[in-house]
């Protein structure tokens, strides 16, 4: 029996002895959750599989940087392993997690000047910045003050709803609300700026 | 209510956007967008910005992101087994400590003799710092088993520390949590 990974989900496979495919029961997240928890590195390993794209993404719209966006990925990564004991199986594993990765942004400190690696794309890929094409709207974005650019990342890119965004923040719906009203009015007017 | 300005209409716009503002708010805000090309322009902005949000593209996870993710966390594993090791070692020194201390003072008759001799000891000290009496002798015995309870104090607390030290990284984590 082993884990596999498709469309962010993760099933168990069962091979009959002749080594045929005969059963696939999808695991969510919590239950991955609960396995890695108890030690399971595979589990782990499944899990991060199905969310890295989005942690990334996420990471990516909070730093506008590639290799920053790698460093806090990894690292909210590791708090999910450090924490994992700290997850109730009984509720929902997104919410959960979302607000472990909110905060792992938050408290994340630029301890260094970006260097250049060698380490990562060997094959000379292309760099993810120019691929995405930096909009007038991405550097608006990336000059707002964390505390605003986090609910609009959460809702907008995430797509989370505006009480999942109170939960991630540990603000009320309102104050949520009220940051995202501000937020979008001070990208409005920055992108004005960058119209005239 | 009375005609708005073009400045108060520009905060309330997201707000308007989003149907968060109250009957008269909205409708005094209308009638001011009617009548306002700059403000219509802005509120078209307000309302084309979360589409635009929508559609903004991140790049793809580096292809190495994974093993790098599994390589921190075997190390984050092997230092906690290292730890939980570590922890265990003062456990050696206490019980010796603590034997040692329970040897000497024997029971409670030890508890109470040992309390008698420390009086005396204090009395004679008092008499010596008043000029009443001469230095007393350092008694041998009681200065062991100080030693051997500030040696089990030492212990201890290096122990705590290590302990400390170990939920440090989970505490800090519980409050990321």
């Amino acid at each position: 029996m082993y884990s596999v990974s498709m469309a962010g989900l993760s099933g168990d496979v069962l091979r009959n002895p002749a080594g045929a495919v005969t059963v696939s029961v999808p695991i969510s997240a919590g239950a991955l959750a609960e396995r890695a928890s108890g030690g399971d590195s595979d589990a782990f390993e499944e899990l991060v599989k199905a969310y890295q794209r989005r942690v990334y993404g996420f990471a990516y719209q909070y730093v506008r940087d590639a290799e920053e966006a790698r460093d806090v990925a990894q690292e909210i990564f590791v708090q999910l392993y450090r924490n994992l004991d700290r997850y109730d199986a009984e509720r929902a594993f997104d919410p959960w997690f979302w607000r472990l990765a909110t905060n792992v942004c938050l408290n994340y400190r630029r301890r260094r000047v970006p260097e250049p690696r060698d380490d990562i794309d060997p094959g000379g890929a292309p760099d993810p910045t120019a691929m995405t094409g930096e909009s007038d709207l991405s550097l608006a974005l990336g000059e707002l003050d964390p505390g605003y650019r986090l609910p609009l990342i959460l809702h907008y890119h995430l797509d989370q709803s505006i009480e999942s965004v109170a939960h991630s923040m540990g603000l009320s719906v309102g104050a949520v609300k009220s940051r995202m009203h501000r937020a979008r009015g001070i990208l409005r007017r920055s992108l004005a700026e960058r119209s005239q | 209510m009375k005609p708005l300005l073009c400045a108060e209409v520009r905060p309330l716009l997201e707000g308007f956007v989003d149907q968060d503002l109250d009957t008269a708010q909205s409708a005094a805000l209308r009638e001011h967008l009617a009548g306002c090309t700059d403000c219509r322009w802005q509120q078209e902005e307000a309302l084309s910005i979360p589409s635009r949000l929508r559609a903004l593209r991140a790049p793809e996870p580096p292809p190495l992101l994974l093993a790098s993710v599994m390589n921190a966390v075997s190390a984050v594993r092997a230092g906690e087994i290292q730890a939980s090791r570590l922890i265990w070692k003062p456990v050696v020194a206490e019980v010796i400590l603590s034997a040692i201390i329970g040897w000497y003072v024997s029971g409670f008759a030890g508890i109470g003799s040992l309390t008698n001799a420390t009086f005396g000891e204090l009395e004679q000290l008092f008499g010596w710092s008043s000029g009443a009496a001469a230095l007393p002798a350092a008694p041998s015995a009681d200065l062991l088993l100080v030693l051997a309870c500030l040696s089990l104090i030492g212990v201890t607390a290096y122990h705590l520390m290590l302990i400390a030290r170990t939920s440090s990284g989970r505490k800090s984590t519980r409050r990321t949590a």
